[in-house]
């Protein structure tokens, strides 16, 4: 049994179909990027991955994760009162919140040593830069030791030097840890250097594989063509923003 | 001895006022940082409706507003989760109809309802002992809840998909906070009145969210202006011979205009 078996996966948003019975499986360990144009149903796949999008067909998982989930930086309210501290002692439950922990303290600042973000520490989140902010995430992503690690276009809108640091950062950290990877990526260029299996979807599923053997120009070419009814269909992202 | 301290009935009155002061101050950050100032004021004009209905079926005030606020309350958020309309359009329908309603029972009250005022602007210095024993059980009830789930409330706030990841029960604790909302804007309505529950939430989070950065600066920010307010209005009122509750939202109001000047250049309401 694979790590993750994905099977005959849709979901449709009233009359638009926004993923149509997508299969694939993922190994223990793998880095699999998840591609396609803008609208393609790849933020919507992962979602229903994690329960997070009502979907028809099968998740099944070897065993259950734990997982730590790093959404879209647009999601997040710059003004929201938190510090970095603040966000990170969110998930241990176990030292206190309102007075000085040394231990939480300790294993906070660890945990952003591991991103490249110590210095962040008692920041704002809404004065951290894109970059900052995505490091924070995924330290809060990481702080609980998951066994599965999942991104949603981690790099969009950083700067190219910025994006190849993030994306050789997640790469470094799966490896250390064993952990398996799903990440949402429109960059190829990243995704040949980083990637251990490639999962192209335009609604359908369009390929899976290692990405040397299946980001071939006739996949590119179908993966990423859009017709106009896929161009008109409400983008993921509008679609499926979650607000409390 | 300060002379008001002789009267049995401001002492309650100051008693009744820290407490909805501490309440709606920690229930206010977290009804800021979910932007849901609007709903909260939805939920005290329908509780005013619930008090009208209350004296119309014979049942006390305070349960017809309470039963009527909780009952808004879940349907605005049961109808907000269909995302058919947004949720300030949802809200919007819900205020107008429940006025709408309340005035109309009002209507069918036989006589000149002299007691409803006091719920639309609110009676402190009318609070019996029974009132503050109702007010003591909630503030203890939701400042223990608060406590035990603090971090799960402010992980939905900041991003409600990532506390789904991380196992939360978004739906469950959504309800449980609305419901302890709208408790505790049917027992203010009854100290300050439906028009000025909102403001009393609202303004000292509003404060603390002027000159905080963080959750901890907020919730305590928040409170001392909740208690500062409630005391320094009603003394206030008390020399000035000013209506009680009117004069607590403006001292709140006052120290709100000061925290807006002193505010770092980056903070945002």
């Amino acid at each position: 049994m694979p790590f993750l078996a994905v099977h005959e996966l849709s979901v449709r948003y009233g009359e638009t179909r926004v993923l149509e019975r997508v299969s694939f499986e993922v190994e223990q360990g793998e880095l699999v990027a998840i591609i396609g144009p803008n609208g393609s149903g790849k933020t919507t796949l992962i979602r229903a991955i994690l329960g997070l999008a009502p979907a028809a067909g099968e998740v099944l998982w070897e065993k259950p994760p734990t997982t730590g989930y790093v959404p879209q930086r647009v999601d997040f309210d710059p003004s929201f009162p938190l510090t970095v501290e603040e966000l990170l002692l969110l998930r241990l439950v176990r030292h206190r919140f309102w007075r000085h922990d040394e231990q939480a303290h300790e294993a906070i600042t660890h945990a952003l040593k591991d991103v490249g973000a110590a210095k962040l520490v008692d920041k704002p989140i809404g004065v951290l830069s894109g970059g900052e902010l995505q490091r924070v995430l995924i330290a809060n992503a990481l702080i609980a030791n998951p066994t599965l690690l999942v991104l949603d276009e981690p790099a969009s809108g950083i700067d190219i030097e910025g994006e190849e640091t993030i994306y050789g950062l997640i790469h470094r950290l799966a490896e250390e840890r064993h952990m398996t990877v799903l990440l949402v990526s429109h960059d190829l260029d990243i995704v040949f250097r980083y990637a251990s299996k490639v999962v192209c979807v335009n609604r359908k599923l369009i390929c899976q594989g290692a990405p040397s053997k299946v980001l071939t120009a006739e996949t590119l070419s179908r993966a990423y063509a859009t017709p106009a009814r896929y161009l008109h269909a409400p983008g993921e992202r509008g679609n499926h923003r979650h607000h409390g | 001895m300060p002379d008001f301290l002789q009267y049995d009935f401001f002492v309650r009155a100051l008693i009744a006022g820290v407490l909805i002061g501490i309440l709606a101050a920690n229930l206010g950050v977290f009804v800021i940082v979910r932007k849901m100032s609007f709903f909260s004021d939805a939920i005290a004009h329908a509780s005013f409706t619930g008090v009208a209905l209350g004296l119309l079926l014979g049942i006390h005030p305070l349960a017809g507003a309470a039963g009527f606020a909780v009952l808004i309350a879940l349907l605005i958020s049961k109808l907000g989760e269909r995302r058919s309309l947004s949720l300030d359009t949802i809200i919007g329908v819900f205020f107008s109809t429940a006025l709408a309603l309340g005035v109309i029972v009002i209507g069918a009250l036989k006589g000149y309802r002299v007691d409803l005022f006091g719920y639309l602007f609110g009676d402190i210095l009318g609070v019996s002992a029974l009132d503050n024993i109702l007010i003591a059980v909630l503030t203890a009830a939701t400042v223990i809840l608060l406590l035990i789930f603090f971090r799960v409330w402010t992980k939905i706030a900041f991003h409600a998909d990532l506390a789904r990841v991380e196992g939360v029960n978004v739906s469950f604790q959504d309800r449980l906070f609305l419901v302890i909302l709208a408790l505790t804007i049917a027992l203010g309505i009854r100290l300050v009145g439906a028009v000025l529950i909102g403001p009393l939430l609202i303004i000292p989070a509003a404060t603390a969210k002027n000159i905080g950065w963080s959750m901890r600066s907020l919730v305590a920010v928040s409170t001392l202006v909740g208690i500062f307010s409630s005391l320094a209005g009603l003394i206030i009122s008390y020399y000035a011979n000013t209506a009680s509750g009117p004069t607590v939202v403006l001292v709140s109001a006052a120290v709100f205009g000061l925290s807006f000047l002193a505010r770092p250049k980056t903070a945002k309401i």
